[in-house]
């Protein structure tokens, strides 16, 4: 994240605002857009006075290199296999063919088949790279039929539909994602499906019984998330000393005798924003999160047009709650929620924002209790849905 | 003075391969080619530079598989059968070549090279090539790390925190078995990391791990020095980067040294090129061609027509490939140096063993010339253990490094796809089921905790990520699946058998026969209040 100032003038105040928030530069609500940006640069300066330039070179190109080095890995992977390799050869050296039909298994006692399923309810998410996901998922035909009479459609049609959330920095609970997914698995018993670098997952197999619109799940999987794919844009540096030379008798002894240096300023700083956010979207608030569905669109969070395999288009909002009250204020309130602050007294809330229209109603209590301030934001989403067009 | 440090890392692996109810298999060559091809020459490289007065610093991971099949009985004594019956070939190799100049040299070449493996095998190691290791490291010119217990790749088990554990410390514990100690430092297999392992490598008392130069590169928050300086874990473990400048150069078949046209080809081998009558009794006993290790051509160029190998020529190349190697490391160092302002930086370089010798049959060559020429020829790089490193530089930044691996792409991309998905479903399955059993049986005797152990094993095995792999690459697939199949369905086995009460202790010593690696496995690592401690 190194900025430069045409670069900054470039974006939005929101956009700035958000890396504004960031480098904690204060009174950022205040000011207007140049003000901004050349207070982001100050406190980018400010930062980077603990940088040294010519490191900042060197991970660049580390960075390209890893870039080129990874295009080449096919071949380490080529060598790697030379070592289980017998018979295997690159060019024709006799005319004589290769001689290999034998399978020393043909003979082999015990190999049995393995079982095709285990007769429980799964669905597991395993990570592929930063921009794909593996699922694979079980679920058993008594399951099915209980959810079924529970939900008094015995003896219903339904599909098999698999959902994807994003469910990164929140306390997943079934409807609070981000966003979400939905596959018509079929008979499929896993699947590969493309994501964002950087983010959270977690998957839920169910049913939708023809007709209907509601879910009914059967199993939740494990939430994963998917590693960045850069350079990380956080620079807080945090040392830390281990004395190896101590001859150490068992593990916790050395962990005890670990301690931190400081790199030259001061620890923490600079709150981790990543930090920030999941500290306050745990809990949950008052104002409810829809249930998001792709079939109703009028709850839609995330809209989802397809025409074909070959292209579609999603689009979702997402809404940024923040501020700051004096450090020591007695208590922060958004729609009667308690909201905890940090040492700063600042506050921030992410998440998803659907279309219709919520107030944030925000109360500050001063450390004595005698004074109040209160702010009540009002946001509206709406979505117009364009047609679908092809041409021809 | 020196202005910065290599660290020289060798990944020794093999997957568990030992068959004794068959008289011959052919997997199990895999390691008799590689004690010949590569373990030896290793050994007697270090032999030479001790003697020589020359001092050196080496990394090795021996995973824990192959220290098994180093100390296994019946894989000695085949090892010996198969060495003799090479010299017997070799033997027939310099009467065949008398009238054939280009040839004779090289036959003579290889009798040598048999019969001194031979003899270092049977004379000076006792068959027991952890012997041989074991001497260097307690000389302290060679630091023998472990690796997860079956080269387990963990970056897929993560849905399961118990078989993350296991994996580490029964390698940790089979570490202590074979070299007295515990392991200071570990090779996750495949580099394959996912935050939160150190952790448990931790837990195991390892203090540092490799991942790939992303792992450490896109590691959380920005690492200061790149993959130059190591970083720590959040727990205290320090992760240590590759560089990918000073790899390339010998990883690369193409731009790389052993592409070079004086190194001997690695494809034409008389168990392929000559007359089946001839070769018979030196391949596999079904008369399936395989490779004998006798090869007589060298790399030529991109052409059929192979030329004569020639191993004085070859040695002089690794000669000049080892000093151009340097060269580039000096100047690395030297730049680095400057840049992280007098800091001295480490440049970690990791290779598969087996690429020494086995794919690139003069590379111990190479390295014993680079180990020369860096101890005598110059100042600026000095070798150096990742654990000298720290103790030296025993502050460093704390960062998280993000989920890799050094596989194809730098994920887990060679583990999990389309060959190979179809294992994942059991392995798990397996896992919940060893979990489940270890936590309603804590303290079974007896033949129930004979089943439970073996249990333990049978998992371990099936994790390999050798199997994927090969399934990937498609080389030698059939023996992968049928391993795989063959763990599921033993495990399966012992848990129906263990939960129905019904233990059949003629199957149950029947595959403690056969998958006999980890003798001292204790199931009860399996434990969920292990995780807590």
């Amino acid at each position: 994240m190194i900025y430069e100032e045409d670069q900054l003038q470039k974006l939005t105040k929101f956009e700035l605002l958000d890396i504004a928030t960031e480098l904690d530069v204060k009174y950022r609500t205040r000011m207007a857009k140049p003000k901004l940006v050349a207070s982001i640069l100050e406190a980018i300066a400010e930062k980077k006075k603990d940088f040294d330039p010519k490191a900042e070179a060197m991970l660049g190109e580390q960075e390209e290199l890893y870039k080129t080095d990874i295009e080449s890995s096919q071949e380490r992977e080529d060598v790697s296999a030379s070592k289980y390799t017998k018979i295997e050869k690159k060019e024709a050296a006799t005319d004589e063919p290769a001689e290999y039909v034998f399978n020393p298994f043909d003979t082999m006692d015990d190999h049995h088949q393995i079982p095709d399923f285990y007769g429980e309810d799964k669905v597991v998410a395993m990570i592929v790279d930063p921009t794909n996901i593996h699922i694979y998922w079980e679920t058993t035909h008594d399951t099915q039929q209980r959810l079924l009479s529970e939900a008094n459609a015995a003896g219903k049609g339904f599909d098999l539909i698999l959902k994807l959330h994003d469910v990164t920095d929140v306390a997943f609970n079934g409807s609070n994602s981000w966003s979400e997914e939905e596959t018509n698995v079929g008979f499929a018993k896993r699947w590969y499906f493309e994501v964002t670098a950087n983010r959270s997952y977690c998957a839920e197999i169910g049913m939708r019984i023809h007709g209907e619109a509601s879910f009914i799940k059967i199993a939740r999987s494990n939430i994963i998330n998917t590693p960045r794919d850069t350079v990380s844009d956080f620079y807080d540096e945090e040392w830390m000393m281990i004395d190896f030379n101590n001859n150490k008798t068992t593990t916790t002894s050395i962990y005890s005798e670990m301690y931190r240096l400081s790199g030259g300023y001061e620890i923490n700083r600079y709150q981790l924003n990543s930090e920030f956010i999941t500290e306050r979207t745990q809990k949950p608030y008052s104002f409810e999160l829809p249930t998001v569905s792709l079939s109703s669109e009028s709850l839609s969070s995330q809209m989802m047009v397809r025409k074909n395999k070959d292209f579609w288009l999603w689009v979702d909002t997402e809404l940024v709650v923040y501020g700051q009250t004096k450090s020591d204020a007695k208590e922060l309130t958004i729609n009667g929620e308690n909201v905890k602050l940090d040492d700063e007294g600042r506050f921030r809330l992410h998440m998803a924002l659907p279309n219709g229209e919520y107030p944030f109603h925000v109360k500050a209590v001063s450390s004595c209790g005698d004074m109040v301030e209160e702010v009540t934001p009002k946001v509206l989403r709406v979505t117009e849905l364009e047609k679908v067009r092809t041409k021809g | 003075m020196e202005k910065g440090y290599l660290a020289l890392v060798l990944h020794a692996h093999l997957p568990y391969v030992r068959h004794p109810e068959y008289e011959s298999f052919l997997e199990e060559d895999w390691l008799y080619e590689a004690i010949t091809e590569t373990y030896i020459p290793l050994l007697n490289m270090m032999d030479r530079l001790v003697n020589d007065g020359v001092d050196f610093r080496l990394t090795m991971s021996i995973t824990p598989p192959l220290a098994s099949m180093f100390a296994d009985e019946v894989l000695q004594n085949r090892y010996i059968h198969h060495i003799e019956k090479l010299i017997e070939l070799s033997d027939k190799e310099i009467y065949r070549t008398r009238n054939l100049p280009d040839f004779h040299e090289t036959a003579k070449m290889y009798k040598g090279v048999f019969m001194n493996s031979r003899y270092v095998f049977v004379e000076k190691y006792q068959k027991n090539l952890i012997n041989g290791f074991k001497r260097f490291q307690d000389m302290g010119k060679l630091e023998v790390i472990t690796c997860t217990a079956t080269h387990g790749f963990l970056p897929l088990m993560e849905n399961k925190r118990e078989a993350v554990h296991a994996q580490v410390q029964v390698a940790a514990k089979d570490y202590k078995r074979h070299f007295g100690r515990g392991p200071r430092g570990i090779w996750l297999a495949e580099c394959g990391f996912n935050p939160g392992d150190d952790e448990e490598l931790k837990k195991a008392g390892i203090d540092f791990f490799f991942t790939d130069t992303h792992g450490v590169l896109h590691g959380n928050p920005r690492p200061k020095y790149g993959v130059f300086a190591p970083v720590y874990t959040k727990s205290g473990c320090a992760a240590f980067g590759r560089d990918m400048e000073s790899s390339k150069s010998v990883w690369s078949a193409e731009e790389g040294y052993p592409g070079d046209a004086r190194y001997r080809d690695f494809y034409r081998d008389i168990g392929f090129d000559l007359d089946m009558d001839y070769v018979k009794d030196y391949i596999h006993p079904d008369g399936i061609r395989k490779h004998t290790g006798i090869k007589y051509h060298k790399i030529t160029g991109k052409t059929d027509t192979k030329q004569p190998y020639n191993h004085f020529a070859a040695n002089a190349a690794t000669a000049d490939h080892a000093a151009n190697f340097l060269f580039n490391r000096e100047k690395q160092v030297e730049y680095l140096y400057d840049v992280m302002g007098g800091k001295k930086p480490i440049i970690v370089s990791p290779y598969d063993a087996e690429l020494y010798g086995h794919w690139w049959f003069e590379g111990p060559k190479f390295l014993e010339h680079l180990i020369r020429k860096t101890y005598y020829d110059q100042d600026t790089v000095k070798l150096i253990t990742p654990y000298e490193y720290l103790q030296e530089n025993p502050t460093n930044q704390v960062v998280t490094p993000a989920m890799s691996s050094w596989g194809n792409k730098g994920y887990n991309n060679v583990w999990l796809e389309d060959s190979n998905d179809w294992i994942y479903p059991h392995l798990h399955q397996l896992s919940d089921r060893m979990v489940e059993l270890a936590n309603k049986f804590p303290s079974a005797d007896g033949t129930l905790r004979r089943a439970l152990n073996q249990a333990a094993r049978e998992l371990l095995l099936v994790q390999s990520s050798d199997w994927a792999f090969i399934m990937k690459t498609g080389t030698m697939v059939e023996y992968a699946n049928r391993r795989t199949k063959s763990h599921i369905t033993r495990f399966n086995n012992l848990y129906e058998m263990i939960l129905g009460n019904k233990l059949d202790e003629a199957y149950l010593g029947d595959i403690e026969y056969k998958d006999n690696i980890f003798p001292e496995v204790d199931y009860r690592v399996y434990l969920t209040s292990n995780l807590d401690k």
